[in-house]
C-alpha cells in the first residue's frame, strides 16, 4: 500500500524522539562538563611516576630518556640528595616539540616514565608549553597507562 | 471566574475599550484598541518565530539522538536571541549587478503576506482580526503572494542558483495551490460559508467535537491533502526543492545575509505556522473542544500540527522535481476532485434524509 513506508519512517523517528526522554536515546557526552575515561593505551606526553609508598620519584636521573628522545625535548639536570642518590633536579619536557612517540617510555630502565593523561594542551605562549617536574609528577592511579602499575 | 478565564482575551479588549471610552470619543477608542491588538499580534508573531526555531532545533535534535541547543540559557531557550544578535551584526551584502529593487523587495514581500494571513484566523471565541465573509478566499489569495517574493528574490540576486530556486518555488506553489484550494472547498461546502468564524462555529457538535476531520471518509482525505499541499506551499521538507542545499546551494535566498536572510526564515516559519493554524481552523475544529478555554484548544492543536511539520522534516528525504509535479497533478488533483464529488453526494443525501 502506498504511504506505508512514510508511516514506518515516521514511527522510527518518533521512537528515537521518545527514547531520548525515557530510554537511553542520547549518548552525547557533554564534553567540558563530562569526560570519558581515557583508554589505557592513550599516549600523551610522558609523565614521571611517583612512588606512592615513599612519595618520591622512581626516576634516578640516568639520562637514558634524554638520549632516546629523537627531538631533544627532554631537559634534565641531575642533583644528588643527602644519601648521595641521584634525582632529577630539573626535568622539563618541551610539549611543543614532543611528538608523543613514547621512545623515552620504552627506553626507561626503571619504569619511571609513562604516557601521561594530559590532552588539553593549547596555550597562548610557547613558554607555557614547557612542562616542569611538578606538572609531570603523577601518582600511578592518575595515569591510565599500564606502565604505571 | 471561569467565565473570565474562558473568554479572557475578548474580555480584556472590551474592558480596554470601555476604559478608553472614558476620555476618548467612541471611534478613537475603537481605533486605539484595533491598533493595540494588531501590534500585539505582530509582536506575538515575531516572538512565535523565535519559539518555533528553538522548538524545531530541539525536536529535530532529539529525533537524531542529539540534545539540540543547550548552551545559551536554560534548555538553550536564549538560542533564538543569540541568533538574532548574530544576524543583526552580520554584513548586509548586495551582489554586484543585482536587480536592487527586486533584491531588496524580496524579504519584505515574503513577510507581509505571511503576517496578513493571520488577520482572518480565529484564535479563539471572538478572537479574530477581521471576520471577512470570504475568509477562505482571502487566505488563498494572500498566501500565494509569497510566490512573487520568492521570484523577485531569485531574479534580483543575479545568481543562477537563486533564479533556479525562485522558478522552482513558483512552479511548485502554483501546482500545489490547485489541490489545496480544492481540498479547502470540502470544509467550505460542509460549513456552507467561506467565513473562517462560521466554519469554526459549524464544527461545534457534541462537546465541541464536530470537527470536519471526523467526517469519514471525506474529512480525513481533505485534511491530508490540505496538509500535504500546505507543506509544499511553504517549501518545507520533504517539499523543499526550491531551497535544496545539496542541489542549488540555498535556492532563492543564496545571496541574502544578515537580517534579510532572517526575514526570509521568519516569513517561512510564520507561513508554516499559518498552514497549521488554517488546517486546524478548517478541519480540526479551530477553537472548538470540550472543557478547556477556546484559545488553549487552538494553541494545542496548532502546536501539535507544528510538531507534525517538524516530525516530517526530521523523517522524510526530499522529493525529486518530476516526482513532486507528478504527485500534485496525477495524484492529489484527481483525489481532491473526487473528494469534492463525494462531499456533494454526502451533503445531498443528508439534505434528502433530513427533509
Amino acid at each position: 500500500m502506498y504511504g506505508l513506508g512514510i508511516l514506518k519512517g515516521l514511527w522510527v523517528t518518533l521512537k528515537h524522539y521518545i527514547d531520548t526522554y525515557i530510554g537511553d536515546g542520547i549518548f552525547t557526552v557533554q564534553y567540558p562538563e563530562e569526560r570519558l575515561p581515557l583508554p589505557p593505551r592513550f599516549r600523551g606526553n610522558p609523565v614521571l611516576i611517583m612512588d606512592t609508598a615513599t612519595g618520591k620519584l622512581r626516576c634516578v636521573a640516568c639520562g637514558i630518556c634524554v638520549r632516546a628522545c629523537p627531538n631533544g625535548s627532554i631537559a634534565l639536570e641531575v642533583g644528588t640528595d643527602e644519601s648521595k642518590k641521584k634525582f632529577p633536579e630539573r626535568y622539563d619536557i618541551n610539549g611543543g616539540t614532543c611528538m608523543r612517540c613514547g621512545l623515552c617510555v620504552e627506553a626507561c630502565p626503571f619504569d619511571a616514565l609513562a604516557s601521561g593523561p594530559y590532552y588539553e594542551l593549547a596555550s597562548y605562549r610557547r613558554q607555557e608549553l614547557i612542562y616542569d617536574k611538578h606538572y609531570l609528577t603523577l601518582p600511578p592511579d592518575k595515569i591510565p597507562s599500564y606502565h604505571a602499575r | 471566574m471561569w467565565d473570565l478565564v474562558y473568554d479572557l482575551f475578548p474580555k480584556i479588549s472590551q474592558a480596554l475599550n470601555a476604559f478608553l471610552r472614558g476620555f476618548l470619543p467612541g471611534w478613537g477608542a475603537d481605533l486605539a484598541v484595533i491598533v493595540l491588538v494588531v501590534t500585539v499580534l505582530l509582536l506575538g508573531l515575531a516572538a512565535l518565530f523565535m519559539v518555533q526555531t528553538w522548538l524545531e532545533r530541539k525536536v529535530i535534535g532529539r529525533m537524531q539522538d542529539r540534545f539540540g541547543p543547550n548552551r545559551v540559557g536554560p534548555l538553550g531557550m536564549l538560542q533564538p536571541v543569540a541568533d538574532g544578535i548574530k544576524m543583526f551584526t552580520k554584513e548586509d551584502v548586495t551582489p554586484l549587478r543585482a536587480d536592487r529593487l527586486a533584491y531588496n523587495l524580496g524579504p519584505i514581500l515574503i513577510i507581509v503576506p505571511a503576517m496578513a494571513v493571520y488577520a482572518v484566523i480565529p484564535f479563539g471565541k471572538g478572537m479574530v482580526g477581521a471576520d471577512v465573509n470570504i475568509g477562505v478566499l482571502y487566505l488563498v489569495a494572500i498566501s500565494s503572494l509569497a510566490t512573487i517574493a520568492l521570484l523577485a528574490a531569485g531574479w534580483g540576486s543575479n545568481n543562477k542558483y537563486s533564479l533556479l530556486g525562485g522558478l522552482r518555488a513558483a512552479a511548485q506553489i502554483v501546482s500545489y495551490e490547485v489541490p489545496m484550494v480544492l481540498s479547502m472547498l470540502t470544509a467550505v461546502m460542509l460549513a456552507g460559508s467561506m467565513s473562517m468564524v462560521k466554519i469554526v462555529e459549524a464544527q461545534g457538535g457534541l462537546f465541541g467535537l464536530g470537527w470536519y476531520i471526523f467526517f469519514v471518509p471525506i474529512g480525513p482525505i481533505a485534511f491530508l491533502i490540505y496538509f500535504t499541499c500546505g507543506v509544499a506551499e511553504v517549501n518545507r521538507a520533504p517539499f523543499d526543492i526550491p531551497e535544496a542545499e545539496s542541489e542549488i546551494v540555498a535556492g532563492f535566498h543564496t545571496e541574502y545575509s544578515g537580517m534579510k536572510f532572517a526575514l526570509f526564515m521568519m516569513g517561512e516559519y510564520i507561513q508554516a505556522f499559518a498552514v497549521s493554524a488554517i488546517a486546524v481552523t478548517l478541519f480540526l475544529g479551530g477553537w472548538q473542544g470540550p472543557v478547556l478555554p477556546p484559545y488553549v484548544w487552538f494553541g494545542l492543536k496548532t502546536f501539535s500540527l507544528w510538531f507534525v511539520l517538524m516530525w516530517l522534516r526530521g523523517t522524510l528525504p526530499r522529493l525529486r522535481v518530476d516526482q513532486l509535479m507528478a504527485f500534485a497533478w496525477k495524484f492529489l488533483l484527481p483525489v481532491s476532485l473526487a473528494n469534492i464529488f463525494l462531499t456533494g453526494i454526502g451533503i445531498s443525501i443528508v439534505q434528502i434524509l433530513t427533509k
